[in-house]
């Protein structure tokens, strides 16, 4: 199944996924620069932890066709540098997008390519036309996108409504701890 | 607040003394199986609870997990002494630290802990445990705390992660008053039932009671006449004699009035006969004094007449005496009479004259007799009129009395015609009837009094009399029951409101928390086709919570066991995320990729790489050293916040140890080169 419950796409919806994706990059702390390899464009990016390229297909008929030697062109390409990396030498992000649709049987393939953990770490995606679908593309890089604030209503406001509706008047009593509760069903007796 | 330290002598599989220096970005924990890795987790659950909570079973043969906490390993000395030591440090530098030795328990009681380790006036029951269960994510527990878990159990697991909430908790306040509430209406349905069995008991004994009471002669005597006198009696004795009572006493005031009346009846006709009689003379003396007064009336006309006759010779003889009287002192003119010219001798003139005063006197005479026959006939007319007033004043008296008298008579008829008697009846039927209802009374009496006497009837009229008691008891302990059910319905929803208040503040909170889950299980990618996952929670009082993917299929079924795990993974470090009450901002992660796949254990180190940029510290144990390695590289290491590689391993003496320690330091800043 390739994304259930997604909408119609098209490609009038299409975004600039270059200028996209390095303004999400840039957004979560990642130096970015576009660069040219072969006829593809190549956004490289980096950080403290991480460093990366993202390589730009116009069909996923192309993608499916040269991942693998356009990660073995970016090594090479920047193969003086990673070697002076370090430990960060290991954390290359090699990721391979296209906007257009793919089919099942593709997308199924281009899931296959984000397993393969050879050399290094890959994110594939296609049918990518909007923000949103470049962030889940990228999420494996990306802070936490959601940070829940979990409101500290107080339980005995609401449940000061609730009861007045119940047994009107009889909220203080009820709630007041120190009426026993023998008290409390005695008044309660009283008023019913 | 992070985690510090912790130290362990004498724990689990540490025999000496062993301390972990904790960084505050993250450490990892790695060694082969048995090397200690665990241990230092269960330290901090130890410090934390007093137990370790992976261990469900707390007693099994060859000892419970009391008897397993502290070193048992075989072979050299004992350890010196055998404690845990946690310690943990705030962003302002505030240490806190919790032991716990084999000697005795901590010194921190889990009141303080809680303090220490929560937001402010944050009320949860089993705080530490749903701390500890929150924090510290082990293998043991991912699938069974989160995916596998029935909907029930993973809302409660969820409500203890996230459902702290500020204010007074009142759910034991409202579960104490329903329980006093039920506790009362326990108690009236317990009087209730306790009436009614005597109610029942009194029953027996009166059908008992009635049945000895219907077998006595005397008394079926009694019962048949007045069964033939009061057809509508009830069948009851005690109704019976109180209906038997009310028709005696209706019979005699019918008799006494019956009697009045004709008492009445006889005097009416007594009085009438005497008025009739006496009017009867009155109008006869009113016709005599009416005859006597038209006699006086004639007598009256004659004597007026007659006075005025004589008025008239009064006036002749007044004449005459005075001719007499100058005839006499004239004397005889010429022997002739002065008056009359007749010849008359003195003598005879003498006489003449004598004649004529004698005359005279006789009409003076006559004319007193005239007056006084009148004076005498106008007082008998004057007497007559007395009289003839009198007889009509008596006759109308009379004529009154008499319309009286018929007018009591037609009351008397109205009061026959009130007790269904024909007024036309004669006396000696009045007597008879009145007879035969005295006889009536006396017979009812006589019935009562037998019934009244009989013991039995005593007996039955005692039962009555207290079964009628019982039964307004039952209706007012019904009453009774019945406020203290509205009041239990009342306590009942209530303590329902208290409950369900609290899941829908849970249920609203996990709708925030949901969008995090839903990323992180998009992240962690357990399955390749279900890439969404969505909630679904049930239930108002007793809530629960379960997860979907699809078309509202259940990833519970439709998952391997590696794919449930990296899903439950999701559900887990989201509720971890979502604490509201929590200050400990430590991530603790056991084994958490057994089962799963090399992809997915790289998916989960970079959902862990997202967790630590919100700053937390995360301790992790893991048993591949390669895993190890790409969490070193890729939980990143800051200034400040560094990272530190515990590789742990079993020494000689069987005791766990630290075998190497590594600082992750940070990584290169740029190493891209363009040029």
């Amino acid at each position: 199944m390739v994304n259930p419950g997604g909408s119609a796409r098209g490609a009038e919806y299409m975004i600039d996924l270059v200028s996209a994706l390095q303004v999400i990059l840039q957004a979560a702390s990642y130096r970015t620069r576009l660069m040219e390899l072969e006829t593809f464009s190549v956004v490289c990016f980096e950080d403290d932890a991480i460093m990366g390229f993202a390589c730009l297909f116009e069909v996923p008929a192309t993608l499916l066709q040269r991942w693998r030697s356009i990660e073995t062109a970016l090594l090479a390409r920047f193969a003086p540098s990673l070697r002076e990396a370090g430990d960060k030498s290991w954390n290359v992000y090699c990721a391979f997008l296209s906007g257009a649709p793919v089919d099942a049987m593709q997308a199924r393939e281009v899931k296959r390519i984000e397993e393969d953990i050879e050399r290094t770490r890959k994110i594939a995606a296609c049918n990518l036309i909007s923000r949103e679908d470049l962030i889940r593309a990228f999420l494996p890089i990306l802070p936490l996108q959601y940070q829940p604030i979990i409101d500290a209503e107080e339980i005995g406001d609401r449940l000061r409504r609730r009861i007045e509706t119940i047994a009107p008047g009889a909220v203080a009593l009820v709630l007041d701890e120190s009426v026993p509760p023998i008290e409390v069903v005695r008044l309660l007796g009283d008023r019913t | 607040m992070k985690l510090q330290f912790i130290e362990v002598a004498g724990f689990r599989g540490f025999r000496d003394k062993v301390r972990f220096e904790l960084p505050a970005g993250f450490a990892i924990l790695t060694g082969r199986n048995g090397s200690g890795k665990s241990s230092v987790l269960d330290a901090i659950d130890f410090a934390l609870t007093g137990t370790i909570s992976k261990f469900s079973v707390r007693a099994a043969k060859g000892g419970g997990l009391d008897e397993h906490i502290w070193w048992v390993g075989e072979g050299g000395p004992k350890p010196r002494s055998q404690y845990v030591s946690v310690g943990f440090v705030d962003a302002e530098g505030e240490e806190f630290l919790i032991s716990r030795s084999r000697e005795r328990d901590s010194d921190t009681t889990a009141d303080e802990i809680w303090r220490k380790l929560s937001m402010p006036n944050v009320n949860m029951e089993g705080s530490l445990k749903a701390l500890v269960q929150t924090a510290l994510i082990r293998d043991e527990l991912i699938a069974g705390l989160s995916l596998d878990l029935p909907g029930r159990a993973r809302f409660a697991a969820v409500h203890a992660a996230i459902g702290g909430v500020p204010g007074p908790d009142y759910s034991k306040r409202t579960a104490a008053i329903l329980q006093t509430a039920i506790n009362a209406k326990d108690e009236e349905e317990r009087r209730t039932r306790d009436i009614q069995s005597e109610v029942g008991r009194s029953l027996s004994a009166l059908t008992e009671a009635r049945s000895v009471a219907e077998r006595g002669t005397d008394i079926a005597e009694a019962l048949q006449v007045i069964a033939s006198l009061l057809t509508d009696a009830p069948s009851e004795p005690a109704g019976r004699a109180r209906a038997v009572r009310a028709q005696i006493a209706d019979r005699k005031e019918r008799v006494r009035v019956l009697e009045e009346a004709f008492q009445r009846r006889v005097a009416l006709r007594k009085q009438r006969v005497k008025a009739e009689e006496e009017l009867r003379q009155a109008r006869d003396a009113y016709s005599r004094a009416m005859e006597a007064k038209n006699e006086a009336d004639q007598s009256l006309a004659l004597a007026l007449r007659m006075d005025e006759g004589e008025r008239e010779t009064d006036s002749f003889a007044v004449h005459l005496a005075a001719l007499v009287h100058h005839g006499e002192a004239v004397g005889l003119l010429d022997g002739h009479c002065p008056l009359c010219n007749s010849a008359l001798s003195q003598e005879e003139f003498g006489r003449a004259i004598a004649a004529a005063k004698a005359r005279l006197s006789i009409v003076g005479r006559r004319l007193a007799a005239a007056g006084d026959a009148l004076s005498v006939a106008r007082n008998v007319v004057a007497t007559a009129n007395e009289a003839l007033a009198r007889a009509l004043a008596v006759t109308d008296s009379l004529t009154r009395q008499l319309a009286q008298i018929d007018a009591d008579w037609q009351s008397l008829d109205k009061i026959y015609d009130q007790h269904r008697l024909s007024a036309s009846l004669d006396d000696a039927e009045i007597i008879k009837y009145s007879v035969a209802e005295r006889e009536l009374v006396a017979t009812l009496e006589r019935a009562l009094f037998i019934l009244e006497a009989s013991s039995a009837v005593d007996r039955v009229t005692e039962l009555e009399s207290r079964l009628a008691t019982l039964r307004d008891r039952a209706e007012s302990q019904a009453a009774k029951l019945s406020a203290a059910e509205r009041v239990v319905e009342s306590a009942r929803q209530i303590n329902a409101s208290a409950l369900t208040v609290a899941n829908e503040i849970l249920t609203e909170r996990f709708d925030t928390v949901m969008p995090l889950l839903k990323e992180l299980y998009r992240r962690l990618k357990p399955h390749p086709d279900w890439t969404e996952i969505g909630s679904d929670f049930g239930g108002k009082v007793r809530g629960t919570l379960n997860f979907l993917v699809g078309e509202g299929c259940n990833p519970q079924f439709l998952f391997s066991s590696g794919q449930r795990r990296a899903a439950g993974l999701a559900y887990l470090l989201a509720v971890h995320m979502s604490r509201p009450w929590c200050r400990w901002q430590s991530l603790l992660l056991d084994d958490p990729v057994q089962h799963i796949d090399d992809y997915r254990a790289i998916n989960l180190a970079e959902v862990l790489t997202s967790i630590r940029r919100t700053g937390r510290q995360i301790v992790i144990a893991v048993e591949d050293p390669a895993l190890a390695d790409l969490l070193c590289r890729r939980l990143r290491s800051s200034v400040g916040q560094i990272g530190r590689r515990f590789d742990l391993s079993i020494a000689k003496s069987g005791s766990a140890q630290i075998e190497a320690q590594r600082d992750i330091l940070p990584l290169p800043k740029v190493v891209l080169r363009y040029a």
